[in-house]
């Protein structure tokens, strides 16, 4: 059994057995009915790299449209179970039930949570409730930034410790793992087995009510390998491009993340931002992101403007190495685009909300955006959302 | 002038004042508008070491003023950010108690529990007060 398995398998045995007998058992669902027009049918405009079909001059209900269970069985006044699942389209273009994340949970109720199992990674300031349409302010995440780390769980620990000093409080998440997934790469019809380990990442929250400062920092070894990239680094070193494997395999690759986020929610005023970066010395190349978001809170209608760019810090798409295989792989790589954003969020009731929001996106260099597309000139989409978010 | 001030005191009597309150013999004295934030807001749940257990009100328009005066928050943005704390596993749905309850609530020690200032009990101390 694989490694990713055993964890989740014994948290998921472990609830459904204590469930049977168990009083505290609270289960919640939400989920997101969204439909999705892009106008430029040269692009398949999708939600990140894992999609693999989307709106391409047609209405999609396929990009961010899911439903969701979640599942809490208290054990004590300090020890829990959780598991959440959803069910939305995959990266097959397949309607596919999976569990996100699910763990042991120790409270302290006082200052420390401690948690074991499948835990969903810190990057951002929404990564641990990114299907919870219904609690954030857009219908999808800027990608610019969102985007640029291709896993979102991963298996192991947690520890986070939060309290207050003076008038300020903070919190400190810190966590050690290891994960193991497919990544899509669609323009090339193949996928990519990424094995992530020696993960550790560090996160500290700092602020007030009214502004919050936020810092991420993530370090692992990844590795990501299928047959034709193993063949192309392979055949690589076999005819002496000794230096042109090494600096774009991506093997046992030490990687980087870091992020920065600003966020301000005054009187009526909403202001987030966050900047990321990574730094993968390999063929999934370098990257930095950022967005700019501006809110007006009338209570229950919330307008609101997104200014978002990513940008290639190895330009990829113009690599033109001795092996035509390589330079598809790294042109394949270019997620270089800017959005311009502006949106509604209407609160219907404490169980459903209404969300509209209007996308114009040019992406940057050759190949370039996070849309699938087989043009090698960009060219801009506009693109329209409608969304119905609830929880129960 | 004379309705302008007539007015003035039927709007203050409608818009009750509020004020947050606990048992007279619970630890605490007076807490600061921003600690009271971050115990409603489930940033901390302790104040001198000592576990503070909040009370929200089932009364919607007292819980909207308590959100709007107290918390500077829309109800709708309090249940957002709240619904966050759930579905990340954080916290579980915050129970909301009519009068009654809180009443009962109260008698337990180092339990808070927002209310309109007329309504306060001789057991109670304000450790809160909206100015």
């Amino acid at each position: 059994m694989k490694r990713k398995h055993i964890i989740l398998n014994f948290i998921t045995i472990s609830l459904l057995s204590i469930s049977g007998y168990s009083a505290d058992l609270d289960i919640k669902a939400f989920g997101t009915i969204s439909g999705v027009y892009n106008n430029n049918g040269n692009y398949i405009y999708r939600k990140d790299i894992f999609q693999k079909d989307g709106s391409s001059n047609d209405l999609s209900f396929e990009t961010d449209t899911l439903i969701g269970l979640q599942t809490i069985v208290n054990i004590n006044e300090n020890y829990s179970f959780a598991l959440q699942g959803i069910v939305n389209n995959n990266c097959d273009d397949k309607i596919e039930a999976k569990i996100d994340w699910g763990y042991l949970k120790y409270d302290s109720n006082e200052n420390i949570i401690i948690k074991l199992g499948k835990i969903r990674t810190p990057y951002y300031r929404n990564s641990e409730n990114l299907n919870i349409g219904y609690s954030n302010l857009m219908i999808r995440e800027s990608v610019e930034v969102y985007g640029q780390v291709p896993f979102s769980s991963y298996n192991g620990v947690e520890f986070i410790y939060s309290d207050i000093i003076s008038r300020y409080f903070y919190t400190i998440q810190a966590g050690y793992g290891a994960e193991e997934l497919s990544v899509p790469i669609h323009s090339l019809n193949q996928k990519a087995n990424v094995d992530v380990n020696n993960l550790y990442a560090v996160n500290l929250t700092f602020g007030t009510d009214a502004l919050q400062l936020r810092t991420t920092y993530l370090n692992a070894d990844i590795t990501a390998s299928n047959i034709s990239i193993d063949q192309l680094f392979t055949g690589l070193r076999a005819f002496g491009f000794n230096d042109l494997a090494n600096r774009y395999e991506f093997k046992n690759t030490n990687s980087e993340y870091l992020g920065f986020g600003l966020f301000i929610d005054y009187k009526n005023f909403i202001f987030s931002s966050e900047y990321a970066q990574r730094r993968i010395p390999s063929f999934f190349a370098d990257t930095h992101g950022y967005y700019i978001t501006f809110g007006y809170n009338f209570n229950r209608i919330i307008p609101f403007i997104t200014y978002s760019k990513s940008k290639m810090d190895t330009a990829t798409y113009e690599a033109n190495t001795v092996s035509n295989e390589l330079n598809a792989l790294l042109h394949a790589q270019n997620l270089a685009q800017t959005s311009k954003l502006i949106g509604i969020k209407y609160y219907v009731n404490e169980n459903v909300d209404l969300k509209f929001q209007y996308e114009n996106i040019k992406p940057i260099g050759e190949f370039g955006s996070y849309y699938l597309s087989s043009l090698q000139y960009p060219q801009t989409l506009n693109v329209f959302s409608f969304a119905m978010d609830f929880i129960f | 002038m004379k309705i302008i001030v007539l007015l003035l005191i039927i709007i203050n009597f409608l818009n009750a004042q509020i004020v947050v309150v606990t048992n007279k013999n619970s630890h605490f004295k007076e807490i600061p508008k921003d600690i009271i934030q971050y115990i409603y807001l489930a940033k901390t749940n302790n104040i001198d070491d000592i576990k503070v257990v909040p009370i929200l009100s089932s009364d919607e328009k007292l819980h909207n003023e308590f959100c709007d005066k107290v918390l500077c928050k829309s109800p709708s943005q309090y249940n957002s950010y709240w619904i966050r704390l759930v579905f990340t596993g954080r916290k579980p749905i915050a129970k909301r108690y009519d009068f009654n309850d809180v009443v009962k609530k109260l008698n337990e020690l180092n339990t808070i529990a927002y209310i309109n200032k007329e309504d306060i009990k001789e057991e109670w101390k304000i450790i809160y007060e909206d100015n």
